[in-house]
């Protein structure tokens, strides 16, 4: 893998390439990842991966043009090669009314260490996470997932900063009969992940979802576990609280900040700096991300920015663009949802619900309406029906279509267990148990 | 050799000998060796503004290897020799670790060891055309586009990508491969009060992909169909929503393309039924005793083919990523099912069931191994899978139908893990009523069980409405891996089914 000092060392050589090329400015990302992945079924492994990639993008400006080309060649000729590319791309793109690449920055850094992968251990832990489901009569299927990613912008105008990211994650899901569990565990790397009691967790749901039945479609308080949480807040974070979303007129919160969106008990804050969370932290024009609230006590209070709506809406960028130039604008990438009063987790949830359903995973969500966050997608891995506090039985899974704008309104607790948290089509966020009164389910399925 | 313009397929082949001989040397029993150059270009306007201009070029190998029943399998970027044995010999001690994760597995479908030299066919390289005029052509639509004041975001997009590969194994062969393809679209968004709605052309999300030339851009006439996408945006913002009721539905083959990627595609692929794809993207309710058990998918009127020789097809090539040639099949056949997509791996299973390649007495892959590049290991991914066009014309479909909607264009998509439970929302409705189609939809929106709505499947368009439409971002497995393909469709007709955003 590219160690910073040979990142720092290729950044300098495009610059100089750029330069002699014509640049009157010019930024250079190299984005080099390591990844170790062991995917597994109860029979045997199915995937033993290492990867090594490495992107290196240089972005240049001359006479207000902007172009941008990239390689995986991390080598002098293939940046070099690449800043030519860039200016040759500028030279034949319009003029355009382009925010300045920023000068030095300080940076808070997360500072981790790059992954040091080791597949027998990897292979031994996988082993002895597919024992514990074997030994309960659950089919099985995972993996044990490891990926250091190494982040370096620098540009001509004095900018230079570069950091580590290191997540690991195992991540099991567990089927006996019609029952499926599923539990996870994700750290940055350095702190040990408890395989086996991640397979017992997947195990215990797996059985006790067994035999489920099926509820009628219609309204449900439910339990929502923080898994279940990140699908809705994830696209809450991509449609509502980007400038570009607002500009658009597309986002709910466009012409009500400062007004009550959500219930009171609800404060969602984008913090790269949050203890639990990974990522990096400076953009993609190289800005420290800066923790923003979005919505206080409720109340929509902000939405992220890069230099381009910055500039458009006459304010400051707060750290979230996107690599430029952005189709997306800026996004926000780190979405955290304050913890609540009720202390504990999931169960201190239930305890105070008198009927509804406890759903542990949404699956394949996605945005029906984008102004009104109407999402709709399945529940997966393991759903309970409630009463008078306590789980009575499995149900079988249901399709939920709901307005997470209206659905936010309707919070009627939320727990202190928060948990780094992601769903299908990826992203991070921060997130306890929280319940919610009458959420929609619109259908269900066979299983 | 470290830059990218100085590569030749004789060149990757050279340094591929190198990790088979490491390979041989420590007593693997199978191994693979991809090496490749993906050159893309991506451009977009967005409101008037160059929102994408970028050029890209990726040069990988990765190398995959069988040792004792166990897979390991490296990859690198660094095309020295010294680069690609240290990472062979990665390949081969992941493997070998492998035995500490559980028993092994053996099967692998044999394949005649090719020696091949295949490419894509096009008429105007697209990497060709001057930057300059891909701009102007963007710029021009987006002019079009933004002309009314409703519209907040118009879009433009245009996207092309060769990948050079050759594929080296240690039973001898050797398959030089060139793939490339383009995609083009516009969209607008018109947003009044609380509504927001966008319209697309030919298709959402990026467009219409084919594994064809610039001559693709050509024939969408980009500029020529803004002004009724953006004008069917502006008038979705007063539409009717879509009723909460049970009606029949003609759906357009954009959106069948999608219906059929989701409902059937993913639900065929056998790793998925194995429970491989379990932990993710989910297993398949098309358990193998369906495949001799006359399992009913569909109405007679469904059948649904595999071709990975389709001219034009995203997932034409000419061998998958196991060395395996291209082949055509059906998956269901008069509504029937008889056929799942497999790789060397699994191939086996389709064939203990009952099934497999109908002139092939061993387990034989139908050869949907692909990877999204040389960086990652292959998986079973979905071909080119088409519903067989009808005899129907359109007018004729519509006049036929008292008390329907039709659906055209992509918004949202979503499906259970099993592939049974869907629910789909279009950009676009219209009501039939009395066989005549009448006022605007928004939102259409229609739900149903996989083998129950293709059973309710009466009536298909003929050739002359069929159309193959690329899906270039399908992502499964993990880490996630991005593939491409087509589905070709006809509109088609499904008779009483749940329409309208329930609950």
């Amino acid at each position: 893998m590219l160690d910073p000092a040979r990142a720092r060392s290729l950044a300098e050589h495009a610059l100089s390439a750029a330069r002699r090329a014509g640049a009157q400015q010019a930024e250079v990302t190299v984005e080099a990842q390591d990844e170790e992945l062991n995917r597994f079924t109860h029979e045997h492994p199915v995937q033993n991966v290492l990867r090594s990639t490495a992107c290196v993008s240089v972005r240049v400006r001359v006479d207000g043009r902007q172009g941008k080309a990239s390689t995986g060649s991390p080598t002098p000729e293939g940046v070099a090669r690449a800043a030519e590319r860039a200016l040759a791309v500028a030279r034949l793109s319009p003029a355009g009314d382009l925010p300045p690449l920023p000068g030095p920055q300080a940076h808070a850094l997360r500072g981790a260490g790059p992954l040091r992968a080791d597949p027998e251990a990897t292979a031994g832990a996988v082993g002895a996470v597919t024992e514990a489901c074997r030994a309960q009569g659950c089919r099985a299927a995972g993996i044990h997932h490891g990926v250091s990613t190494l982040r370096l912008l620098m540009n001509t105008q004095g900018n230079a900063v570069h950091d580590w990211d290191t997540v690991a994650q195992v991540s099991v899901s567990a089927f006996r009969d019609e029952g499926a569990g599923w539990a996870c565990a994700i750290g940055d790397g350095h702190r040990a992940l408890d395989a086996p009691s991640v397979a017992a967790r997947a195990v215990d749901k797996a059985l006790a979802s067994r035999a489920p039945r099926a509820v009628p479609p219609g309204r449900y308080d439910v339990v929502l576990e923080p898994a279940a949480v990140s699908s809705l807040l994830l696209f809450t974070a991509s449609h509502a609280f980007g400038a570009q979303q607002v500009l658009d007129g597309s986002s709910f919160v466009a012409g009500r900040l400062g007004e009550p969106v959500f219930g009171e008990n609800v404060t969602l804050t984008d913090d790269a700096h949050h203890p639990l969370t990974v990522g990096p932290v400076f953009d993609g024009e190289g800005l420290p991300r800066q923790r923003v609230t979005l919505v206080e006590r409720g109340v929509a209070r902000s939405v992220v920015h890069d230099q381009v709506t910055a500039k458009r809406l006459g304010c400051a960028s707060t750290g979230h663009s996107l690599p430029q130039p952005s189709r997306d604008g800026p996004q926000p990438g780190n979405l955290c949802l304050q913890p609540g009063a009720t202390a504990g987790g999931t169960a201190e949830l239930i305890r105070g619900m008198k009927r509804g359903l406890l759903v542990t995973q949404f699956h394949y969500s996605n945005v029906v309406e984008p102004t009104k966050l109407t999402l709709t997608g399945m529940t997966r891995n393991g759903t309970f029906f409630v009463e008078n506090g306590e789980i009575v039985g499995a149900v079988k899974n249901m399709r939920y279509t709901e307005s997470v704008v209206e659905a936010l309104k309707r919070v009627t607790g939320i727990g202190s267990d928060l948990r780094l948290a992601s769903a299908l089509f990826g992203g991070w966020v921060v997130v306890p148990s929280v319940r919610i009164e009458g959420f929609g389910f619109s259908s269900g399925t066979e299983f | 050799m470290t830059t990218t313009d100085t590569l030749t397929f004789d060149s990757l082949a050279a340094l591929g000998a190198r990790a088979l001989d490491v390979a041989k040397r420590a007593g693997a029993a199978w191994c693979d060796v991809r090496l490749a150059l993906i050159e893309r270009e991506e451009l977009a306007v967005r409101n008037g503004e160059v929102s994408a201009l970028e050029q890209d070029e990726q040069a990988g190998f990765g190398i995959r290897v069988l040792h004792d029943g166990c897979w390991g399998f490296a990859s690198g970027y660094d095309l020295t020799e010294a680069e690609v044995e240290r990472v062979a010999a990665l390949a081969v001690a992941l493997a070998r670790a492998g035995r500490r994760a559980g028993p092994g597995r053996h099967q692998w479908a044999d394949e005649p060891a090719w020696r091949d030299r295949w490419s894509s066919t096009w008429l105007i390289d697209p990497f060709t055309v001057p930057l300059d005029r891909k701009i102007d052509l963007l710029m021009r639509a987006d002019a079009i586009l933004r002309a009314k004041p409703e519209i907040t975001a118009s879009n433009g997009t245009l996207s092309f990508r060769r990948e050079t590969q050759t594929f080296l194994s240690s039973a001898g062969a050797r398959i030089d491969q060139v793939v490339l393809r383009s995609g083009a679209g516009i969209s607008a968004t018109a947003h009044k009060d609380d509504e927001t709605q966008t319209r697309s052309w030919p298709a959402a999300f990026g467009g219409q992909y084919l594994a064809v030339g610039w001559e693709l851009v050509d024939s969408l006439d980009l500029v020529g169909h803004a002004a009724q996408c953006r004008d069917e945006a502006i008038e979705l913002l007063a539409a009717e929503p879509c009723p909460v009721a049970d009606k029949d539905i003609i759906l357009s083959g954009d959106q069948l393309a999608l219906q059929i990627h989701e409902s059937v595609g993913h639900a065929t692929e056998l790793d998925r039924v194995q429970g491989w794809e379990a932990n993710f993207a989910g297993t398949s309710f098309v358990d193998t005793g369906k495949i001799r058990g006359g399992f009913r998918y569909g109405s007679p009127h469904v059948n649904l083919v595999c071709d990975a020789t389709v001219p034009g097809g995203l997932a034409t090539v000419g061998y998958d990523d196991d060395g395996v040639r291209s082949q055509r099949w059906h998956v269901v056949r008069d509504g029937v099912f008889v056929g799942y997509q497999t790789s060397r791996d699994v191939a086996h299973v389709e064939s203990a069931a009952g099934g497999g390649p109908a002139d092939s007495q061993a387990p034989r892959s139908r050869g949907c191994s692909r990877a999204e590049g040389p960086s990652h290991v292959p998986i079973v991914r979905i071909s080119n899978l088409s519903l067989l066009p009808g005899a129907w014309k359109f007018d004729d479909l519509v006049a036929d139908t008292e008390d329907g909607i039709w659906m055209a264009g992509v918004k949202c998509w979503s499906i259970d893990q099993q592939r049974l439970n869907f629910q789909f929302t279009c950009e676009y409705g219209r009501e039939i009523k009395g066989g005549k189609l009448g006022r605007l939809l928004k939102n259409p929106t229609y739900q149903g069980i996989t083998p129950q709505f293709w059973g309710a499947c009466d009536a298909i368009c003929d050739v002359g409405e069929w159309r193959l439409w690329g899906v270039p971002n399908c992502g499964k497995g993990q880490p996630l891996q991005t593939a491409e393909m087509s589905h070709g469709a006809a509109p088609a007709r499904f008779r009483k089914q749940a329409v309208g955003v329930r609950g």
